[in-house]
């Protein structure tokens, strides 16, 4: 097996195993905003190393420089685009998810740590 | 996975969300196919995709901001 070959298949499993988290983030997560979060950075991730794994397996030199300029251009939409869609559910007024009974536990401990120690 | 998200999503946003993940997958998919049958024209074919998802994707972000101030 030729070593560019490795590299693109290394390269589309990482792409393609990233995508998958994505989808199962997307589907499990239970908040919205959280369901952003499982979006935005794994999905850049894997379509850029998808991306190279084309490039490198295309060779030549026009179409690596198409390929670059277009993961340049996902680097910079797809943050862009997951803050717009966050700033529109923001302001329909949905509230993020209740995570306050760890917080208290969590300050309850810390309260009692320093009387346990007197 | 993300269709059944599309399809029961609770709320606007979270189908917008599967949406731009429908874009991404279908632009994986296409870069895998020009990977596996060695036809470099699917390229610009990623290119106009991904274009065309960033920009119905802000569309329907704004949208979905300007029906959240009036409802």
């Amino acid at each position: 097996m030729n070593l560019n070959d490795l590299l693109v298949f290394l390269l589309a499993l990482t792409g393609v195993g990233f995508l998958g988290i994505t989808a199962l983030g997307i589907l499990r997560l239970p908040d919205l905003y959280t369901r952003m979060h499982a979006v935005a950075k794994p999905s850049t991730l894997g379509l850029s190393t998808l991306i190279l794994a084309t490039a490198i397996h295309d060779g030549h030199t026009l179409q690596i420089a198409k390929m670059l300029t277009l993961m340049v251009f996902f680097f910079l939409t797809t943050p862009v685009t997951i803050h717009l869609l966050a700033r529109a559910a923001a302001s329909t007024g949905l509230k993020p998810l209740e995570i306050s009974a760890p917080l208290e536990a969590v300050k309850a401990a810390c309260a009692d740590e320093p009387q346990a120690a007197e | 996975m993300a269709v059944l998200r599309f399809i029961l999503g609770p709320s606007q946003p979270d189908r917008a969300i599967a949406f731009e993940v429908i874009i991404i997958h279908i632009v994986g998919l296409i870069a895998l196919y020009s990977i596996a049958t060695n036809q470099s024209f699917l390229i610009d074919v990623i290119i106009v995709v991904s274009v065309l998802g960033f920009l119905s994707t802000s569309a329907i972000a704004k949208y979905i901001g300007k029906e959240g101030k009036n409802p």
